[in-house]
């Protein structure tokens, strides 16, 4: 039978994203069906391996290497456990490959994490960030100054230097934070999202206002400048070298606002670079149903006015967890929306739910659960029906984003293998 | 109202406590409680000391938003109710009226071309269409053709009957302004072995509803449905060469005017290229085009994008031995059909596509292509390099070349 594609991914999210690129990466020929736009621009960006080990109350993980194998050797229901750490790390290897050909370079080796500022004045630990961020490691010593405007929203840089300074106090850091509130951007609107602001200082002449503006707020005494992540969007870090080469001192952004800019440029370079790179995509566009059919992955399209099907070779299931709709509850149950698969934990809804500060929570835990290649786990019927079928992401069963701080790593791991099995596996 | 009591609006956080401490709202389901109708309430019936309301006119209607949603919340239809809504109230603009009726101007262009279309040129008559109705003076206005598509169609000599019959839906650009568009489209759709039809020329009614014009565009819609739905019954695809013809006939039919059937004639809609490349998928024949030396840059018209079918042009295009086709991917391009023509509104328009026309100026291709008039208007303005529909491409690459009248 005539196939449309070799690889049909479903889900524009990171792990989306990952799968197309390995599978494309491997020689197939992919298409991506997504709904809307993704939820990758609602995260910061950086991807987060690990920062939270489970039954740690909250402790900030920093050795990432060491943490993996404990939680490998305590929880073998983990996406990682299950994929293994080598391909964790081919992973990682991958992204750092990739991401200086989309032209949005990461730091880090994924090794250990980095402890990033957040705009609330807390402290992120993250394995791979966007070498606009990088440099904000608050256990650097620098003497840090945190600018903000007037006309900027929901960005409060004294907040941040107290909440920070209050962190390097505790762990005995030298090297204080400061902050000072700047004028607002002239020509610019009274009130602006950092989105608005990142899109205003993508014209040269406002760029130059700004730099101009750092300048004088510079004092002997800067090491470095915390700036909100507010530098362009299209232009990926070309803005934070420009700022940071006519400023003379190092620059570092910190992520702020909803959604992010450095979540927006991600999703948005990532998916031209795919583009350029051959990998089809369709956006807009909802899926009904997933069905394997005389050898091949028959993907259902809901159209205006009608259905449409594209069909594939093997088909990746990317399509998110409650949140991006990739699975829906009811009163009674929780399913899977596109394939039917069978979900683990999904008599939840009917039960008491266990509270713990620190717990995971069932319903980030409920999900599909896979093999160690991203296969599900047939509970019934014919395990012909689900062959060349694998699943990534927030789909997947057994671990909570919110407490291992591990939800962008997931994707990729979980996306890189999916996508690795999509491609290879016959 | 004063504005100390509109900020009371802001601090609600929408806890709901208010309702729950309510002794009237514990009793009654026939009060919605003081956090509905005090403050959320309030804020609908404030008077519009923000100014947001006339920024209506400000959304393009291109549907980019409805595409980022990860909710599928209908934004644009929200917004098309909206400027109805404000503009029947406030009264309905004269320029905004004209602009809606492509259609109706065009049967009144064309009657003599050569002078319309000199007139329009005419410095004069611009300074007073800008000052007087509100249109840029600066935008070039599309020309006329002095034949149309349906004189062209009833001209020349029809091929022979087949049992395969297409009706195909051309729009007002393809049928008064640019009618080598349609009869690229007519001559490959014959080249595929289908008969074609054209039902009677008649705007989509998607300008209209884009310039708050509900009702007329309605009007416009219950007319296509009877000029389509009877060919539709016998099994006959529609075709649009147009994009936002695409998706007035695909979507909003149904969606913004709730029309009986509409979902019928919906299911048999289909743009030129998506048929085209299902046609060739199916083995029709793709083999038979032939060398066509170009540097083409593609850009992705918003309404294409909306109607969630991919490119199927640029997959087509890609086909085209010798031709060299890059995809800009730079978003919107600006002009958003009658958007772009509004003095207001022109130098925004060439703002929001100024990183297409960049690319596009790097590329410096020979072409651009794309399925979208406006949007060929709009790049060919900025740029001063030429743009054309896939289908004239296509047309080419199948061997034709244009007659000489």
């Amino acid at each position: 039978m005539i196939m449309d594609y070799d690889v049909i991914v479903i889900g524009a999210g990171l792990s989306g994203l990952i799968a197309a690129a390995r599978a494309s990466a491997g020689g197939r020929s992919v298409l991506v069906l997504a709904r809307g736009q993704g939820v990758l621009a609602l995260t910061t960006g950086c991807i987060d391996i690990l920062g939270c080990l489970p039954g740690s109350e909250g402790r900030c993980l920093t050795d990432v290497a060491g943490g993996l194998q404990r939680l490998a050797a305590i929880d073998p229901d983990h996406p990682y456990a299950k994929i293994g750490l080598d391909l964790v790390q081919e992973s990682i290897e991958f992204w750092q490959q990739v991401m200086p050909a989309v032209g949005y370079p990461y730091c880090g080796s994924g090794a250990v994490n980095y402890l990033l500022p957040t705009a609330l004045g807390t402290v992120r630990p993250t394995a791979l960030a966007p070498a606009t961020m990088a440099g904000g490691d608050i256990r650097n010593e620098a003497g840090t100054l945190v600018v903000g405007w007037l006309n900027l929203l929901d960005w409060h840089p004294k907040l941040i230097a107290d909440g920070i300074n209050d962190l390097r106090n505790r762990r005995g850091l030298g090297g204080a934070w400061s902050s000072v509130m700047l004028d607002a951007l002239p020509g610019a609107a009274p009130e602006l999202t950092p989105v608005m602001m990142a899109r205003f200082l993508e014209n040269a002449q406002h760029l130059e206002l700004l730099i101009a503006g750092l300048r004088k707020s510079l004092t002997p005494g800067t090491g470095r400048l915390g700036l909100p992540a507010v530098l362009g969007i299209d232009e990926g870090a070309a803005l934070f070298r420009q700022v940071e080469t006519r400023l003379g001192c190092p620059v570092f952004e910190i992520p702020a606002g909803q959604p992010t800019v450095t979540g927006l440029r991600l999703a948005q370079l990532l998916i031209k670079f795919l583009k350029q790179y051959g990998v089809g995509f369709r956006f807009n566009v909802s899926v009904l149903s997933a069905e394997r059919r005389n050898g091949a992955w028959q993907v259902m399209l809901d159209l205006p006015g009608r259905a449409a099907v594209v069909t594939g070779g093997a088909l990746v299931l990317a399509t998110g967890g409650l949140i991006g709709r990739g699975l829906e509850a009811d009163r009674t149950q929780i399913r899977e929306c596109v394939a039917g698969l069978p979900v683990a934990g999904r008599d939840l809804p009917g039960q008491a739910r266990e509270a713990s500060g620190w717990g995971r929570d069932p319903f980030a835990m409920a999900g599909v659960v896979v093999d160690g290649r991203m296969r599900p786990v047939a509970t019934d019927g014919d395990p012909e029906q689900y062959r060349r079928l694998f699943v990534a992401g927030s789909t997947l069963a057994g671990y909570d984003p919110a407490v291992g701080k591990d939800g962008l790593g997931v994707a990729l791991a979980t996306g890189y293998v999916a996508g690795n099995a999509a491609a290879t596996e016959g | 109202m004063d504005l100390p009591i509109r900020s009371e609006l802001d601090k609600c956080i929408k806890c709901g406590l208010c309702t729950a401490s309510c002794p009237v709202a514990s009793r009654t389901g026939g009060f919605a409680g003081p956090k509905h109708m005090g403050p959320e309430m309030t804020r609908f019936r404030l008077d519009d000391r923000l100014g947001l309301e006339a920024q209506i006119d400000y959304c393009c209607n291109c549907r980019t938003c409805e595409q980022a949603c990860p909710s599928g919340v209908k934004i644009s239809l929200l917004n098309a109710c909206y400027r109805h809504d404000l503009h029947t109230r406030q009264g309905l603009k004269l320029r905004d009226g004209i602009l809606g009726r492509p259609g109706m101007m065009a049967r009144l262009g064309s009657l003599n071309a050569g002078a319309t279309n000199y007139v329009l040129n005419n410095r004069l008559v611009r300074a007073a269409l800008d000052r007087g109705l509100g249109i840029a003076r600066e935008r070039p206005l599309p020309a006329y053709s002095r034949e149309n598509l349906k004189k062209w169609f009833q001209r020349r000599r029809q091929p022979d009957s087949s049992p395969n019959k297409v009706v195909y839906f051309p729009g007002c650009t393809a049928e008064y302004n640019l009618p080598e568009i349609g009869r690229s489209v007519v001559n490959i759709l014959e080249r595929c072995s289908y008969q074609v039809i054209l039902p009677p020329p008649n705007c989509c009614g998607l300008p209209l509803a884009a310039n708050g014009f509900l009702e007329d565009a309605a009007r416009m819609a219950g007319q296509n449905l009877d000029n389509l739905l009877p060919f539709v019954r016998q099994g006959y695809p529609v075709i649009v060469s147009c994009p936002s013809c695409g998706l007035a006939l695909k979507s909003e039919y149904e969606e913004l005017h709730n029309l009986p059937q509409a979902r019928s004639l919906a299911a048999n809609v289909y743009d030129f290229s998506e048929w085209l490349l299902t046609l060739q998928q199916r083995g029709a024949p793709a083999s038979g085009f032939r060398d066509l030396a170009l540097r083409v840059a593609y850009h992705t018209p918003c309404h294409l994008k909306a109607q969630g079918i991919g490119q199927p042009s640029l997959e087509i295009l890609k086909k085209i031995p010798s031709l060299q086709v890059i995809e800009v991917d730079e978003g919107c391009c600006g002009m958003s059909g009658s958007f772009g023509f509004k003095k207001e509104q022109y130098r925004l328009s060439l703002e929001i596509g100024a990183r297409l026309f960049n690319r596009i100026r790097e590329i410096a291709p020979d072409l651009v292509a794309s399925d979208c008039s406006s949007c060929c208007m709009q790049i060919s303005h900025a740029t001063g390099i030429g743009a054309v529909h896939p289908a004239v491409l296509i047309d080419q690459a199948y061997g034709r070349v244009e007659e000489k009248k």
